[in-house]
């Protein structure tokens, strides 16, 4: 079970495609205790997540929040593992220093290559934030060689996914999380745009792959996994509320990060503990099938039922996105050909990576043992 | 987003050329395929033949503690569309068919919310048996993902849907304006092939087609029709002494 806590919702950028209506909550040392203390109270392996907002705006909420968690898990609570989502524009070494002593998990947000990242991910006075960052994810690297980057591909910016991804991996990153920016204003065009994109990073796949370079491109990996993995897949889908809980600002519960702010959404208090009724209600009502998706023959393989990005995209959860949609559909027969490919040329990475349940263990003895100092 | 931007079904998708984790485990060599720099790595060697002697390998043969159920019939299980079949037929998806049997079965203490795959022979299907030059489908071998288990009683089922239909054919040319879905004859033949596992199907409303009810309406009542098949196949599991 993981409780992503939004510490705030203030951010010190002004992304153009954010979610969040900024402003200036902060959650108190209270409300954290509280979830934390929830949190211990699910069972084992309780996953915190900090987020915003830019949740570095609230370091010390951060290094508090921890240190009571180790606290409890001292006493047999737990255990806790922990996570920060962050625009990076704040890292720095004293923090890189603090998560590698206490095992925080950074996921860093960047878009790529400058003219697609500086297009969106902005200050408030409309100037990118793209210089800001590359001295700081090498920083980043240094301390958490393993630190995921998610990157957005919006319809202005998708004529560069290719070159962002390139450029990411050069700068070392190697859990590389691509998403599209569904929200956004696809059109035709863009969506054929975005289908030779994923064409070019299947080459792009495979040659890494044959060269045996190890890594992770997430829309390649989910959609080969849920054939390969198919069972684990369908039981690991969006199980909204059930997995993890969005504890606003204030306290309140939400069934996931989109839903955060909205009364119709909330599913109890830190204080009072989770509605069951409320929570269960909104969990079968976003395990109804949709039509016309009952009939698709893709379906058991497609991201229709994660109701965090159809209420982004439809303003509805239970309105699955066109977008969504038509994503699947173009990317699902290219990870399929590519997956094809390096099976029948028995490519040892691809059949280690997707086959070996032992990979991850395999892979970090390596790094370990023979590359890292 | 482009006002017109619609949601659109895929209707048919191929079997992807490479297999799922429960195929290629049954074919143990697979993970001998190591990359070259890990030749030189002794110690990578001997952790992963660990790996590979601590039995990965989830797909299992088929044992034959019980006797094999037959299919219990409620509801026509057929169905076509296109020419002349106008009205498309009602069908109940994977997902609410398995709804409807696990809650049924649990009535009865039978708990299919586990998961197994068998590897085994399986009868292949065509959507044109009704064409008098097309021959008969023969099987595919391979594994079947049952659509539920229950651990205890080391019981499976699978519940036959019109996507199923499709799956199975090793033919899949068009060959006529009309598609038929013999989905009743395929779970029967499906049953012939497999112990241990209950094999319910699509009742399917076509043949009894009656205008006078609405989609819903119909769906409701194949629900009450494959509630039968399940209720049924719990007799017939008292019976034998299994529960």
């Amino acid at each position: 079970m993981h409780f992503t806590l939004h510490l705030t919702d203030a951010c010190n950028l002004a992304c153009r495609y954010c979610y969040v209506k900024q402003d200036t909550h902060y959650m108190s040392e209270e409300v954290a205790r509280a979830a934390v203390n929830l949190a211990a109270g699910t069972g084992s392996h309780c996953g915190i997540i900090f987020f915003g907002g830019e949740p570095l705006l609230c370091r010390e909420r951060i290094v508090e929040t921890v240190r009571y968690a180790e606290g409890l898990q001292k006493d047999g609570k737990g255990p806790f593992h922990y996570k920060i989502t962050t625009n990076g524009t704040l890292l720095d070494e004293s923090f890189l220093r603090y998560s590698a002593e206490h095992e925080i998990f950074i996921a860093l947000s960047h878009d790529g290559i400058q003219p697609a990242h500086d297009l969106n991910r902005v200050h408030s006075d409309g100037t990118g934030t793209f210089a800001d960052l590359e001295a700081r994810a090498k920083l980043l690297l240094q301390y958490r060689p393993y630190a995921p980057v998610m990157m957005t591909v919006p319809p202005n910016a998708v004529s560069h996914y290719l070159e962002g991804v390139e450029y990411l991996y050069n700068l070392g990153f190697r859990y590389l999380i691509c998403t599209i920016d569904y929200a956004g204003a696809w059109t035709k065009d863009t969506l054929e745009e975005l289908e030779r994109q994923y064409q070019l990073l299947a080459k792009w796949y495979r040659e890494k792959t044959l060269a045996e370079e190890k890594f992770y491109l997430s829309p390649f990996e989910v959609k080969i996994s849920s054939w390969i993995h198919r069972t684990h897949y369908r039981a690991e889908r969006c199980e909204l509320g059930k997995k993890q809980i969005s504890v606003a600002p204030d306290g309140t519960l939400y069934p996931c990060v989109q839903f955060v702010g909205e009364e119709a959404y909330c599913i109890g208090n830190v204080f009072s503990g989770i509605d069951e009724a409320r929570r269960q209600n909104l969990y079968l009502l976003n395990e109804e099938e949709r039509e016309p998706c009952s009939g698709c023959a893709i379906r058991d393989r497609c991201n229709h039922h994660c109701a965090c990005l159809n209420k982004q995209a439809t303003g509805s959860f239970q309105t699955v996105s066109p977008v969504l949609c038509a994503h699947e559909r173009i990317l699902t027969p290219i990870a399929d050909r590519l997956a094809e490919k390096l099976y029948k040329k028995r490519a040892a990475m691809f059949i280690q990576k997707q086959y070996n349940d032992m990979f991850p263990l395999l892979s970090l003895a390596e790094d370990k043992l023979f590359y890292q100092k | 987003m482009d006002k017109e931007m619609e949601l659109v079904a895929v209707k048919t998708y191929g079997k992807p050329e490479y297999p799922f984790k429960e195929e290629a485990m049954c074919s143990p060599d697979l993970l001998k395929a190591l990359p070259k720099r890990w030749h030189a790595k002794p110690i990578l060697c001997i952790l992963l033949a660990f790996t590979a002697a601590s039995g990965l390998c989830a797909c299992s043969e088929i044992q034959r503690p019980y006797a094999a159920a037959p299919i219990f019939e409620h509801g026509s299980g057929r169905g076509s569309f296109g020419c002349v079949s106008v009205a498309a037929p009602v069908f109940l998806s994977e997902e609410e068919a398995a709804q409807v049997i696990r809650e049924e079965a649990l009535l009865q203490g039978v708990d299919f919310s586990g998961s197994k795959s068998i590897c085994g022979e399986f009868p292949a299907t065509s959507l044109y048996s009704f064409l008098e030059e097309e021959p008969d489908p023969g099987t595919w071998r391979g594994t079947l993902e049952l659509d539920g288990y229950d651990e205890a009683l080391g019981i499976g089922f699978e519940y036959v849907s019109k996507q199923d239909v499709i799956d199975w054919q090793k033919d899949d040319t068009a060959k006529a304006s009309v598609e038929g879905y013999d989905i009743k004859g395929t779970a029967e033949r499906l049953a012939d092939a497999v112990d241990n596992v209950a094999v319910f199907y699509d009742p399917t409303a076509a043949e009894d087609f009656d205008s006078s009810m609405s989609r819903d309406e119909l769906k409701e009542q194949m629900k009450e029709q494959l509630r039968e098949q399940v209720r049924d196949f719990l007799t017939w599991l008292a019976g034998e002494g299994i529960i």
